[in-house]
């Protein structure tokens, strides 16, 4: 008896292991790389509804990841229907996702802009937001939009509602103009910094975004500026009477990393951004160049030729253990560290010039221009951007550029006149 | 005296003592620890503005047989033709003792932005160093690199670059 | 060894509550699927209309929300969606039911009398009177079961197929889905997402993307067609759905 109770409960227990034991099927998604259709019909809220809606569809074209429609030639909606648009309508446009929202003014003389994303095929809402803005602030609100719908689509952190610093660049190459000049991403808001009269090159903005350094020619000689954004005034940073140049901030913005050319020598020294005595960081014959902080403010890589050739290393931010990390055949200058912190973009000079990028520790390098003469990276804040400037053969300026860190088409920045040295500032708070 | 002829000389007066003054506005007030003024007229010693002069330029030209020495692709080091022409340079340097020289290295386009700013110190120093030793001053003799900033040729082919990669000793004040 | 009439009585009473359990179990579990379901749920999409939108339903709209926040200082607030009541339109409204434990062992599976092939064809209507003669109470084996699941995944594969890259790293994580169908073949509930596997940072960078993708398959690829038969069985169906998903 004792036998057939036990052969029953065993013969159960197996049924529940078998069972428990079985696993459910996998369904495998493809990984279609196509762009996403979004449409961006025009937006109630006249006239600034449409401009709005122009702004976030240019944005996310220039991620090189939607194809947006619009907002021309689609059906407008009432405020009402931003919320609750027809899908059914929407899919049989043949699109993925819609971007909706509205302008109205409010009562004490603002204007809010609200953003909506939806998920077309699905049928549902998937991310809202709203901002209150004054003046022409709008137009922040429609790249805050275009950022929300990027990230929530990516899963990348935003990168939209930024600025670029660069040199814009006018006249022949023997008698050039140069002058510094900042812009929103989009090209909008463009303005010049210098008036064009002294020489400038390689501006840069502090993490905060409320800063520059940048070298301006004056008394024939590079000197690292300082210039405020806001107010528009500046100084000189370092003292005395040297030749200096490539400077960039750290991290916490409390420091300027720079070079300084003597004797035939050039090393990468610090100051404070606040002003004071530099200290040296770098002492190897040879030239050393193009320093750059890692985002923890631990690390900074820069160019050296003092094994022969322009090479990249990295030291720890006093200085210390200069290690080489580009291996690869050819010279690699200007090297700058993504704020995602894990890799390095370079140019790298082999005949032509070229964008690439490594990890931080070195290897895994990949090329992601293909020009005749493309040189001096900036990183996206995402880190998943590259912008740089390509240099033509013969006679014309350069132009700036910003190319996907995943491989993919440069595309032309729009810069009124030709530009180089651009700067990505970090994402405006 | 006639009164016309009192307004008339005070007229002058004034005017001419209008224009004795020829220095223009005064410096900016320094915003940080050190910001010499930066007006080019100025005769502050501390300025930080140079001041070309062309007449002298054309001189040097003219006696030294040129202001320019070249270099090879990423090279600093000074041939024989160089060293001659610096040479002669040196030589008027020492004949014209009220004046200084900076002397400017330059760069070709194939070289990216920074890495040519410091080839051009490289190449003005090793001129700067020659003229030392045939005499000149360290004191009258200032270096300053214009990277690739101040191309003479436009192209983009050997010629061009050849021209590009240079030496230039400017006569200043 | 022989037993006296306690421990007959004792083992015997035994014996009789764990048949009465599994029975009650086994049958349970069919109850508990068969509760009614909250009724007209099912996702229905609307027939195709004109590009032009629908005139709106005249409701008396609440004015704009007013409390959207500056830029250049704090960071934006939520904005309030526009409050309205939900219109008459079909919307998956139904919150996600927690996910159901595993089926409690039961008998040994039997040999089914369905053939193996008896999926192929799924294309044509699944009707009693077209099929071949069969019990006339189907059992959910576990061969059911598996053919069942294949199907459902080779239909919405299609789907699948056009789900766009996300990332080189994507394929790194994994998510447990669980549908509830109707007989009809649609969902009565957005997919729920029972759980993810993966590293972390990737499960928080690729999740949501992911829980995306497998809302708009079932969306575009529904209603499935299924044995009617094989619904709601005893010991199963295909009214309740597991599955993991991933990208390539």
């Amino acid at each position: 008896m004792r036998l057939i109770i036990s052969v029953l409960l065993a013969g159960l227990a197996g049924a529940a292991i078998a069972q428990d034991a079985q696993e459910p099927p996998e369904l495998v998604g493809g990984s279609v790389r196509t762009n996403t259709a979004i449409a961006v019909p025009v937006m109630p809220g006249a006239p600034v509804g449409r401009q709005v809606s122009e702004i976030i569809a240019s944005d996310l074209r220039s991620t090189g990841l939607f194809t947006p429609i619009g907002p021309g030639g689609l059906p407008g909606y009432s405020v009402e229907e931003a919320g609750n648009p027809a899908y059914p309508n929407w899919r049989n446009a043949g699109v993925a996702a819609l971007v909706s929202g509205y302008v109205e003014t409010r009562a004490d003389g603002r204007m809010t802009v609200a953003c909506y994303l939806h998920d077309v095929t699905a049928g549902r809402q998937l991310a809202n937001q709203g901002f209150a803005v004054s003046g022409n602030d709008w137009r922040r609100a429609a790249h805050k939009c275009a950022d929300l719908v990027y990230s929530r689509l990516s899963g990348q952190q935003p990168f939209l509602d930024t600025k670029v610093v660069y040199v814009a660049e006018t006249g022949p190459k023997t008698n050039r103009q140069k002058r510094v000049a900042i812009m929103d991403s989009d090209g909008s808001n463009h303005r010049y910094l210098t008036i064009g009269r002294n020489t400038v090159t390689t501006p840069r903005f502090s993490p905060r975004g409320d800063k520059l350094v940048y070298v301006g020619y004056i008394g024939r000689r590079p000197r690292v500026l300082l210039f405020d954004v806001n107010s528009g005034t500046e100084r000189l940073l370092i003292p005395g009477n040297h030749i200096t140049f490539a400077p960039r901030f750290s991290p916490d913005g409390r420091d300027v990393v720079f070079s300084m050319a003597n004797g035939g020598n050039t090393d990468i020294y610090i100051v404070s951004a606040s002003g004071g005595q530099p200290r040296r960081l770098t002492s190897a014959p040879g030239a050393d160049t193009s320093p750059s902080f890692s985002p923890d403010g631990r690390q900074i890589v820069f160019e050296s030729d003092r094994g022969g050739t322009q090479q990249l290393y990295v030291m720890g931010a006093d200085g210390s253990g200069q290690r080489r990390i580009s291996f690869g055949g050819g010279r690699y200058a200007s090297p700058v560290w993504s704020p995602a912190g894990n890799l390095v973009a370079f140019t790298k000079i082999a005949g032509p010039f070229r964008i690439g990028v490594m990890n931080a520790g070195g290897g895994g390098e990949r090329i992601l221009t293909d020009g005749w003469q493309d040189e001096g990276p900036s990183w996206a804040p995402n880190g998943q951007f590259v912008m740089f400037h390509r240099t033509p053969q013969g006679a014309g300026t350069a132009r700036l550029y910003a190319v996907p860190v995943s491989g993919g088409n440069a595309r032309i920045m729009p810069t009124p006149v030709g530009g180089s040295d651009p700067s990505w500032s970090p994402l405006n708070n | 005296m006639n009164k016309t002829v009192l307004i008339g000389m005070t007229a002058i007066a004034l005017t001419l003592g209008a224009c004795a003054k020829r220095t223009p506005p005064p410096e900016q007030v320094p915003q940080g620890p050190v910001t010499p003024p930066v007006d080019p007229n100025s005769t502050d010693p501390n300025s930080l503005e140079v001041v070309e002069l062309p007449a002298l330029q054309a001189d040097l030209v003219a006696k030294a047989g040129s202001d320019t020495v070249y270099f090879g692709t990423d090279e600093y080091s000074l041939d024989q033709a160089s060293q001659a022409t610096l040479a002669a340079q040196a030589r008027w340097l020492i004949a014209n003792p009220n004046v200084r020289a900076s002397i400017e290295g330059h760069a070709d386009e194939r070289g990216t932005r920074e890495y040519n700013q410091a080839l051009g110190e490289r190449r003005a120093n090793a001129a700067r160093d020659f003229l030392v030793s045939q005499g000149v001053p360290t004191s009258r003799l200032l270096v300053t690199s214009w990277g690739k900033e101040r191309p003479v040729a436009q192209g983009s082919n050997e010629e061009a670059w050849a021209q590009n990669r240079r030496a230039v000793t400017m006569i200043i004040r | 060894m022989r037993l006296d009439r306690a421990e007959w009585t004792g083992t015997g009473a035994a014996l009789l509550f764990h048949v009465a359990l599994i029975g009650a179990l086994s049958m349970s579990l069919a109850q508990v699927d068969s509760t009614p379901e909250p009724p007209a749920m099912e996702v229905e999409f609307v027939e195709e209309v004109g590009l032009t939108a629908a005139a709106p339903q005249s409701i008396p709209v609440p004015p704009p929300p007013s409390q959207a926040p500056e830029i250049g200082q704090a960071h934006p607030i939520e904005a309030p969606p526009i409050v309205r009541p939900e219109p008459p339109r079909p919307a998956p409204v139904a919150r996600p039911t927690p996910p159901k434990p595993a089926p409690p062992s039961r008998p040994a599976p039997r040999v089914s009398r369905i053939g193996d092939d008896f999926l192929k064809g799924i294309g044509d209507a699944p009707s009693r009177s077209n099929a071949p003669p069969r019990p006339a109470a189907p059992t959910f084996s576990a061969q059911a079961r598996a053919s069942v699941g294949s199907a459902i995944l080779r239909q919405v594969q299609p789907c699948a197929d056009r789900q766009p890259f996300i990332g080189e790293d994507a394929n790194k994580i994994r998510l447990r889905v669980n549908l509830k169908l109707a007989r009809s073949g649609r969902l009565t509930r957005p997919p729920a997402i029972l759980g993810m596997s993966g590293d972390p940072d990737l499960r928080s960078k690729y999740g949501e993307l992911l829980e995306d993708q497998v809302r708009r398959i079932f969306a575009e690829c529904t209603p499935l067609r299924l044995p009617a038969d094989l619904y709601d069985t005893p010991d199963g169906g295909w009214n309740d759905f597991t599955f993991t998903y991933r990208v390539n």
